[in-house]
């Protein structure tokens, strides 16, 4: 049976009166890659910061076993995130910054982070202050690659990249961190580029998971196919999720309806997370 | 214990600034200064090496000056060896050595290194009043620029990232400053001792100037530590305010501290300097300025049974350690480690 790494019963997060995470039931087993997929301001970050013990929570949360809010620095140790580019040290000089990640985290392999930015055009004694974004990014995706976490988080890490830094990014993460035994976990909104890589999505909306499937569900339940306008009627008895018109033909969306039935329409397809992602928020 | 001493390298490197170059430039300042000073001082004096060279080839009386002796006016003058002579209003010359009996010489080796000490202790004011700035920035920066999601993404806890900058900041910040007034201390002496010996006044021993010296700093040494521990509440406060204001933290820790005193002496004050609830008010004031340690430290020269002026180091220590004795500093420590327990937990429930 696969470990689960992160298991969630009705976590929840308030602002106040404001509620940004409505009570939410999640398992993460280890060896996925899950999309967290939502809109500015539907509660991504908040769930993270909930997972990676930022701020505190209601209902029960466990990550590698532990209570994040209260084990947060033992947690750490098996836990590896990335915020954004903008959250390194201005003022540090790169060198620097690896002595201490060295002298705080106990799995932090100083010398591969080193082996790894001598590929890159980063100096080890440029201020971080220095470099231009795509450089930030080197540096702390070397730190987060050279730390042996079970758990990977990256929240919105590429957000300002150019498409070659965001593709080489990614790229790093599969090919020098992803393993069956380890999960990673990415919020981003450029969705279509990390879907090739996800192994699991969730969606939230306004505060609510209103999907958390695997992506092999995904493509079995939902499924999409182009319509013509004298078929629309029977189409919609179907009752699709969603329906968008274009030339002339109408694509509609559908949850859980045998490719074929759909097939008297058309040659049925996998729905992209995009397009998923809108569907649902109908 | 690795993990504590990398959270202050990385402290110290974060407030350089504030914590390192401050003090030393002050100190460097303060050292040209008083170059400046001693080689002008002459010059004031009828002594600046222009004079001193027209002196030395016969040319003219520059290198004297007439002061106001009590009988009359005296000449002071500068001969060509550079040592002083003072030519009494009847006539009389000394060389300066000669003016100045023993038991004043003896008394210059207490006070020449008090007097320098006045000098030389600049870097540490400053740095005692520019800490309360880096502390009050010290939780709220690093919310502020979000290098706080990356400090959290490592496995530390928040009671020692807390910790640690106040040990880095109050501590080492203020020791460091310590030890600049110190090395600061020895160039000024050594300066005025230099002076001394090169105006002709013999038997002023260095060595006891410097002992001197090192009983005022073991004074110095221990009495900021005691200070610290008397200022440690308000420190406390200033890094849990830190933790929590939104914005302006340095206002925000800092205006309680003294517009509510001032608006309570507004409204309800009556005169009485037995007020308690004043006296309360301003304990955090007054914790800062040391004055429950400094009381009856007023004494730093005090004449020994043969009238010599000596540094009674023993005295101070003892009370400068006195005042471990008041409640109120235990009391004080006790509620420094409640806020800044505090501060971490404001810390480990809110990354921004």
């Amino acid at each position: 049976m696969t470990e689960v790494l992160i298991s969630a019963k009705g976590l929840a997060k308030n602002y106040g009166k404001k509620q940004a995470l409505k009570p939410t039931n999640l398992e993460i087993p280890a060896g996925r890659i899950v999309g967290v997929i939502g809109a500015n301001g539907a509660g991504k970050s908040t769930l993270l910061n909930c997972l990676l013990g930022l701020s505190d929570y209601e209902g029960d949360l466990q990550v590698m076993g532990m209570n994040p809010l209260m084990q947060r620095a033992a947690l750490m140790e098996q836990v590896c995130f990335i915020a954004d580019v903008a959250t390194l040290p201005r003022w540090a000089k790169v060198a620097d910054l690896l002595d201490w990640v060295a002298g705080l985290h106990p799995k932090f392999d100083q010398a591969k982070a080193i082996a790894r930015l001598k590929t890159t055009t980063v100096q080890l004694d440029s201020k971080i202050k220095a470099l231009s974004k795509g450089m930030i990014v080197q540096v702390h995706l070397a730190i987060a690659l050279a730390i042996d976490a079970r758990i990977l988080v990256l929240d919105e890490p590429t957000l300002g990249l150019d498409i070659v830094n965001r593709r080489g990014f990614y790229d790093a993460i599969l090919s020098d961190f992803f393993d069956e035994t380890r999960t990673v976990i990415i919020t981003t909104h450029q969705v279509d580029e990390v879907e090739p890589i996800l192994s699991h999505a969730i969606f939230i909306r306004d505060g609510a998971v209103t999907l958390d499937a695997s992506m092999d569900v995904v493509t079995e339940r939902f499924l999409a196919v182009d319509v013509l306008d004298n078929q629309k009627a029977e189409a919609e008895a179907l009752r699709p999720l969603y329906g968008r018109s274009l030339l002339g033909r109408t694509t509609y969306v559908f949850d859980g309806v045998a490719p074929e039935q759909l097939k008297t329409f058309g040659e049925p397809r996998r729905v992209g997370l995009a397009d998923l992602f809108v569907a649902l928020a109908q | 214990m690795n993990k504590f001493l990398t959270l202050i390298r990385r402290d110290m490197a974060d407030n350089r600034g504030a914590l390192v170059i401050t003090p030393i430039v002050i100190a460097a300042i303060l050292l040209t200064v008083t170059l400046f000073a001693t080689l002008t001082g002459n010059a004031r004096f009828g002594f600046d090496p222009e004079d001193f060279a027209a002196a030395k080839q016969h040319r003219g009386e520059h290198g004297q000056m007439i002061i106001d002796a009590e009988n009359g006016p005296a000449t002071v003058k500068r001969g060509l060896d550079g040592k002083i002579t003072i030519t009494s209003p009847d006539g009389e010359t000394k060389t300066l050595d000669q003016a100045i009996d023993p038991k004043t010489k003896a008394g210059l080796e207490a006070i020449l290194p008090v007097g320098t000490a006045a000098a030389a202790v600049l870097p540490l004011a400053i740095a005692l009043i520019s800490i309360l700035f880096v502390l009050a920035g010290a939780l709220h920066d690093e919310r502020k620029d979000r290098t706080i999601l990356f400090w959290k993404s490592m496995p530390v806890s928040d009671l020692q990232t807390t910790s640690a900058k106040l040990v880095s900041i109050v501590g080492v910040g203020l020791f460091f400053a310590l030890a600049v007034t110190i090395v600061l201390h020895v160039a000024i002496t050594g300066l005025a001792v230099a002076t001394l010996g090169n105006v002709g006044i013999t038997g002023i021993s260095a060595a006891t100037v410097f002992l001197n010296a090192i009983k005022l700093w073991s004074v110095l040494a221990v009495g900021l530590l005691i200070y610290v521990g008397w200022a440690l509440p308000v420190y406390g406060w200033v890094t849990m305010v830190s933790a929590w204001a939104p914005k302006m933290p340095f206002v925000a820790a800092f205006a309680p501290l003294f517009v509510v005193p001032l608006v309570y002496m507004a409204i309800a004050y009556r005169g009485d300097d037995n007020d308690t609830i004043l006296n309360a008010l301003w304990e955090p004031a007054g914790r800062l300025i040391g004055e429950p340690m400094t009381n009856g430290m007023s004494r730093i020269i005090e004449p020994s049974n043969d009238h010599i002026p000596a540094i009674p180091v023993t005295e101070m220590l003892g009370q400068l350690s006195n005042s471990l004795a008041q409640p109120g500093f235990w009391i004080g420590l006790a509620v420094a480690g409640g806020f800044i327990y505090a501060a971490s937990e404001i810390r480990r429930r809110r990354a921004l």
